[in-house]
């Protein structure tokens, strides 16, 4: 049997390694403490003491203590057992059921976003012939909150990004000498896929996230449930006044933006293509038609409905403290980027 | 006397771990009728229950004789003969305290014109003493205010059952004691029965007509506040006495050997 003198004094500062010398000996045999020192102890020499007791028993080999002082002995005999209890499995650890219960959260997330387009469709319609009806000062501020306060974010972007875009490709037509097409290139991409889609995605950062964290934080602080004890829909109340100034400020936003984005164009087209204003604009408009406004606007107007319908949802369903009010807002971006993203796609596969 | 609302065998559970394993209780027209328990015994949940905010997992609830089964949400002409004063207060942060007491009248009443609307408000602003807060906003009053405002939008409407979870927790003796009084009066004047979710000893014994108790998911004790308070039941005793029960402590000692 290995034999530890322990000091005169057990103390945070010098148990940690005197803990792990113990543990040692103990897992290769019967350990034998020697108290004769010991004096004084602080706070962790019972974790100490009942860390090596709990070893030895999972063990089998035998902790001794001797020559212990009468204090000492006395305050460790009253030592009760300091287990921690066992932590509830939260989930499953299995793969399988890991990805069924993601998938099962997306369904019932697309499944919950499909009921309340419904109903906001459904209130925005019937609305006005409710009891409750819209409020359409409500509608005018949110506009002006979620619409037209995001005006210049969303030109600032889309016209640097147009800028860019056309600065790059006509380094490539000038090579081959198709400078001239740049004007009805950048018209057509402008107008069907930039501006709509960074415009929509610049608005889910910033006023998808701005709805998602107001309704999170009323549902947190209990005013979606006094909404619901006062016999309001939260939909109506909440929901269809965002749903109907993004529906509007949406598409005006994105043709803003596609504007914005075509004269940062002309400025790459006339300074490196040596392409005239008239001349730019009789290519801009060789490259879209009135079909691609309806287009584009379309577009605009689902992907509004996007950000607003899935962050009106993430903030419906939190619940829980602070924590949630981040998690909605930052969950809302995310899950809107994504779809805009994916129903651009199926947008290009319908459209072109 | 007539039963207004009925809590009939209600069950409820949070995913697997089941709250309320049978809850039935009535409350008879006028009367103050308390939820108490201990912390996390599910008095929040019951009321959440009640009022339909979540849904229950059997048993039914009879308000002004008409049956909600479990998964049945309430209908608007009953939400609108109850009024709710949440723990938190519940105002709409960027509606004025006058705007916040009218949403249930612009939900009721639309096309009553605006000046009438602000008339009632007033009324009832001044029935919980904080007409001079009318044009001010959540943010701006104290926390006590923000419950006497919230419990003005609540009697909006005049409801005959008035719900209250925790009224004057977090409020200072002297604020406390007159949102007891307060709802005393309104029980008088206006006849409102009520509800009550609380754990403040001191509200209790004034306001307080019959309780329920609830232990492990069950009605423990339902009767008046006499017949809790000379109750020799130990759990209620140490409930109305504020006393602490005996610690039972872990005898599961270690056995250290020890050698001289």
């Amino acid at each position: 049997m290995v034999t530890i003198v322990l000091p005169d004094s057990l103390t945070a500062a010098n148990s940690k390694e005197l803990l792990r010398n113990c543990k040692k000996q103990l897992h290769m045999g019967d350990l034998c403490l020697d108290g004769s020192n010991l004096n004084t102890m602080d706070y962790s020499a019972d974790a100490f003491f009942a860390l090596l007791a709990e070893l030895a028993e999972k063990t089998g080999n035998h902790l001794k203590l001797a020559h212990f002082n009468d204090d000492i002995k006395a305050h460790l005999r009253d030592l009760r057992k300091m287990v921690p209890p066992a932590r509830p499995q939260k989930g499953t650890n299995n793969v399988i059921e890991m990805l069924g219960g993601v998938g099962f959260a997306v369904i019932r997330e697309a499944f919950e976003v499909l009921v309340l387009l419904f109903m906001a469709i459904y209130w925005t319609v019937f609305g006005p012939f409710d009891k409750g009806k819209i409020h359409f000062g409500g509608v005018a501020k949110q506009m002006f909150k979620l619409g037209s306060e995001a005006l210049g974010i969303c030109v600032l972007m889309v016209g640097l990004i147009c800028l860019t875009m056309a600065l790059q490709s006509s380094v490539m037509l000038n090579a081959v000498g198709g400078g001239s097409y740049l004007a009805s290139g950048l018209g057509f991409l402008i107008f069907a896929e930039i501006g709509p889609l960074l415009t929509t995605i610049i608005l889910s950062g910033r006023s998808g996230s701005a709805i998602a964290a107001e309704i999170a934080n009323m549902s947190v602080c209990e005013e979606v449930k006094a909404i619901k004890s006062m016999a309001i829909p939260p939909v109506q109340y909440l929901v269809v006044p965002r749903f109907i100034a993004l529906s509007i400020t949406t598409p005006i936003l994105s043709f803003c933006s596609s504007i914005i984005g075509c004269l940062a164009g002309f400025l790459i087209a006339y300074f490196f293509c040596d392409i005239s204003f008239s001349n730019y604009m009789m290519g801009i408009r060789d490259g879209i038609d009135p079909m691609t406004f309806l287009k584009s606007s379309i577009k605009a107007l689902v992907f509004g409905w996007i950000v607003t319908l899935i962050a009106c949802n993430k903030g419906l369903n939190a619940h829980g403290g602070a924590e949630a009010v981040g998690k909605a807002t930052t969950s809302s971006v995310v899950t809107s980027i994504c779809c805009i993203v994916l129903s651009d796609t199926l947008f290009a596969f319908i459209f072109y | 006397m007539e039963e207004i609302l009925k809590v009939d065998h209600l069950k409820a559970s949070y995913g697997k771990e089941s709250i309320l394993k049978d809850i039935t209780f009535g409350v008879k027209k006028g009367e103050i009728r308390m939820v108490l328990g201990s912390s996390g015994c599910g008095k929040s949940t019951l009321l959440n229950n009640i009022l339909k905010f979540i849904k229950s997992d059997s048993g039914t609830i009879t308000y002004f004789g008409k049956t909600f089964d479990a998964k049945e949400g309430l209908d608007s002409e009953t939400r609108m003969r109850t009024g709710v004063l949440f723990q938190s207060g519940a105002l709409i942060a960027d509606l004025t305290i006058a705007e916040n007491a009218m949403l249930p009248l612009k939900r009721s009443m639309p096309y009553m014109p605006k000046s009438q609307m602000e008339a009632i408000v007033a009324d009832r602003l001044e029935k919980v003493h904080l007409l001079h807060a009318f044009h001010k906003y959540p943010g701006e009053i104290s926390g006590g205010m923000k419950k006497r405002a919230a419990l003005a939008r609540a009697i909006a409407l005049k409801p005959e059952l008035l719900f209250c979870d925790e009224p004057s927790t977090g409020l200072d003796p002297v604020t406390a004691r007159s949102l007891d009084e307060l709802l005393l009066e309104l029980r008088d004047t206006l006849g409102v029965s009520m509800v009550i979710v609380s754990h403040e000893l001191e509200s209790i014994k004034i306001i307080c007509d019959r309780f329920v108790y609830l232990k492990d998911g069950y009605v423990h004790m339902d009767g008046t506040l006499q017949e809790g308070m000379q109750s020799e039941d130990p759990i209620l005793k140490h409930f109305f006495n504020r006393q602490c029960p005996k610690e039972t402590k872990s005898t599961d000692f270690y056995n250290f050997e020890f050698i001289d």
